[in-house]
């Protein structure tokens, strides 16, 4: 394991928490609105099963190979070629969420921060500090992830403040009229929120102290739930679940409410805060994409090369950016990516480890 | 190498201590804080030639009223009618009547004409909720009469309209209007629930006066209260106010005053298809004057207190009663607690007029006078 990109219980708790939370925070709760209705946050608690079961594979995947990095650990369980190929799957997946969430962070800067501003320009910038902060390494990344957590909090405050001014509780009932086809779609589109366990597939073997890998992980996840279920119990109270399918990013149509003197418009506050929260979660997914290659050609110390090809590939692919109108349509995609390539490839590892115990015990 | 690399980035980094290179002197920019709309008519101003194309028949007329930032201005503040086919399309032709940027963002209050309040407000204020730079916290008023005229009317008492308007509705002082937010309006139309907005019109010594509450089915005015009125629907819909109530006892010919804090609780029943909404309306407060210099003991109380009971009560149920069979839309929001039980079944009836033309709702009163102010 390479010094460089060694990272504790605690700061992987935070990466787990950071790759989950971005820009889906912000428009999540219309989102699951749409499908569930005043339900929408019992979708959110659901929803956050789908992590846990992932962070649980993994963790039993990784624990049964310590040492293994995630190239050996392909190889080793699907065999050399098929092992390259889906660890080249797996990378190309890390970049195309990256790309789709540096795309949607910039679009929601442009549309309420900075509208004069290139797109390309907003991306840039927000490049240059993923890919200089990735550089530095796992231990650099975790420092980052265990720092910015905070701001996330100051977020959530944000979101609660119109919250307590605001709300009526009658949004929230009845409670009894479940239904489950609309309870399955909302949780079905809450899988793109949650995505970002899967990093934990390449970063369990940079983790410390292996035996704290599952709580720490799953402390992440259940930090994310709460961060994600906070946000949409208030939009609910705020907007109800039939006004608030009209807002695209309702996070931050709530902070327009809030009457701040001094401030006046929180909103513009709580975006400068929230860049580095947004941030956080492309940092985690290139710099896993970028250590995966590093150890895939076995030059792990030539992380900082590398980070700056996949940023300037990425920086590259924001290009073919799609609309804000298109982003429901390239959700589902993902959310169905998540479930195959998060979640169900290191099933399918977990299950050949099984079938083939004998193997690794002759090689143990 | 190194220290020439240093020397460029530090020659960078000198470049940008400008700050931005393509920003605006505040005195170039103008910062709209009240805006009015109104049905168009006529040529305001000569400014229909800014309107020349197929699909630019002017239908609203959009005042608005802006500091002037200038030290060499000769008035405080400028007020300037635009007309357009909608409301977003007015910032584009502000552009060919001033120099100034036109900035949306500190806009404070949108007063809307009557005529254009009953023909509906979404389609007015939808690029208010589009555009990201409009705040949504815009205290609204209908005004009797056109939206324009107030903006233009001139106040002795301050050079800016604007604020003082701002100050006006900003929040329910000894009075029951509420402040009526552009979010609250657009919440206020969920299934179930209509937006009250308050009314204000021309007169008074600084040229504006609250004259009462607007009652919108969805978007569009329905009918106006006046401020008797009003009181009796801020208590049953449950906006808190701080209202003087007179009261006459029977065994003096004078009239006193509490003064009140209220807030409701409301419970609904239904058997089938017949709903039944019981509205405890409760009141809580102070004797402000009393009518004899007679100790105000516990007995005296308990007949004060049972006298606004009964006039409240009385007063409310004739409010239901007219609000069932003339208005015909649930102005007292109690709706949307049948829907909170339910929700999936009433959802697409609960706004028809039957709905709240067939509940049964019951009021109640419950008076607390807690002290009779320094004087016993």
């Amino acid at each position: 394991m390479s010094g460089l990109h060694h990272i504790n219980g605690r700061q992987l708790m935070f990466i787990i928490t950071g790759g989950q939370v971005g820009t889906a925070m912000l428009a999540l709760p219309a989102i699951l609105s749409r499908e569930a209705g005043q339900h929408a946050w019992i979708c959110v608690l659901l929803g956050a099963i789908v992590p846990i079961l992932n962070v649980i594979i993994i963790e039993k995947l990784g624990s049964r190979h310590l040492g293994l990095n995630v190239v050996q650990l392909f190889q080793a369980l699907l065999g050399r070629v098929l092992g390259y190929a889906m660890i080249i799957v797996f990378i190309i997946y890390l970049a195309l969420s990256a790309i789709y969430f540096i795309d949607a962070f910039a679009r929601l800067i442009q549309l309420f921060m900075l509208p004069r501003t290139p797109f390309w320009i907003t991306v840039l910038l927000a490049m240059v500090c993923i890919v200089y902060a990735g550089s530095k390494g796992g231990q650099v990344v975790g420092r980052i992830n265990e720092t910015l957590f905070f701001g996330l909090v100051l977020s959530l405050i944000a979101i609660v403040i119109p919250a307590l001014y605001h709300h009526d509780p009658t949004n929230l009932l009845p409670l009894g009229e479940l239904d489950a086809r609309e309870l399955l779609r909302g949780i079905f589109y809450s899988i793109f929120a949650f995505a970002g366990t899967e990093i934990l597939l390449v970063l369990y073997s940079q983790v410390d102290k292996p035996e704290q890998v599952k709580s720490a992980a799953l402390k992440g996840v259940g930090l994310s739930t709460a961060a994600y279920l906070i946000v949409t119990i208030c939009c609910l109270l705020v907007f109800g679940a039939e006004r608030m399918v009209r807002y695209s990013w309702p996070g931050v149509t709530i902070l327009k409410i809030a009457q701040v003197p001094v401030l006046e418009r929180l909103e513009f506050y709580f975006l400068a805060i929230w860049v580095g929260i947004v941030l956080r979660r492309i940092i985690n997914v290139i710099f896993s994409a970028a250590l995966a290659i590093a150890q895939l050609f076995k030059a792990e110390d030539k992380i900082a090369s590398i980070m700056l090809l996949i940023g300037a590939a990425i920086f590259s692919g924001s290009f073919i950016s799609p609309t804000v109108m298109q982003y429901d349509v390239l959700l589902e995609y993902f959310s169905i990516v998540y479930l195959l390539i998060g979640m169900l490839l290191p099933l399918l590892l977990l299950l050949i480890s099984w079938f083939r115990k004998e193997v690794f015990d002759v090689g143990a | 190498m190194h220290k020439k690399l240093w020397v460029v980035l530090l020659m960078f980094a000198c470049f940008n201590l400008a700050g931005c290179w393509d920003s605006k002197d505040v005195e170039s920019l103008a910062f709209p804080i009240a805006a009015a709309y109104d049905v168009h008519q006529d040529d305001p101003g000569g400014m229909n030639q800014l309107n020349q194309g197929p699909l630019e028949q002017p239908e609203v007329d959009v005042t608005v009223i802006f500091p002037n930032l200038k030290a060499t201005a000769r008035d405080p503040v400028t007020v300037e009618t635009i007309p357009a086919p909608t409301v977003g399309y007015a910032r584009e032709k502000r552009s060919y009547t001033s120099s100034e940027l036109y900035v949306t963002g500190f806009n404070k209050v949108i007063l809307t004409g009557e005529d254009l309040a009953r023909q509906g407000l979404n389609k007015p204020f939808e690029s208010l909720y589009r555009f990201p730079e409009v705040s949504t916290n815009m205290l609204l008023a209908v005004v009797e009469g056109r939206g324009e005229d107030i903006l233009k009317e001139p106040n002795e008492n301050t050079d800016n309209m604007a604020t003082y308007l701002y100050a006006l509705l900003r929040e329910p002082k000894a009075h029951s209007i509420p402040a009526t937010t552009l979010h609250e309006f657009d919440m206020s139309q969920a299934a179930g629930r209509n937006p009250v907005v308050p009314v204000i019109k021309a007169g008074g010594v600084n040229q504006v006066v609250l004259t009462g509450i607007a009652i919108f089915k969805k978007d569009r005015l329905v009918t106006k209260l006046n401020l008797y009125q009003t009181r009796y629907l801020a208590f049953l819909r449950g906006i808190s106010t701080q209202v003087y109530i007179p009261f006459v006892l029977e065994d003096e010919n004078a009239q006193g005053a509490a003064l009140f804090d209220n807030e409701r609780k409301v419970t609904v029943e239904r058997q089938g298809d017949r709903f039944t909404f019981k509205v405890q309306v409760i009141l809580k407060g102070v004797i402000t004057e009393h009518p004899s210099e007679q100790p105000v003991d516990t007995a005296r109380v308990k007949m004060i207190e049972d006298y606004i009971a009964g006039q409240v009560e009385s007063n409310c149920r004739d409010m239901i009663k007219t609000m069932q069979n003339e208005w015909k839309v649930d102005c007292i929001d109690i709706n949307k607690y049948a829907l909170s039980k339910w929700r999936r079944e009433l959802k697409d009836r609960v706004d028809d007029e039957q709905f709240i033309q067939n509940a049964e709702i019951q009021v109640e009163t419950k008076v607390k006078i807690y002290s009779s102010g320094e004087v016993r």
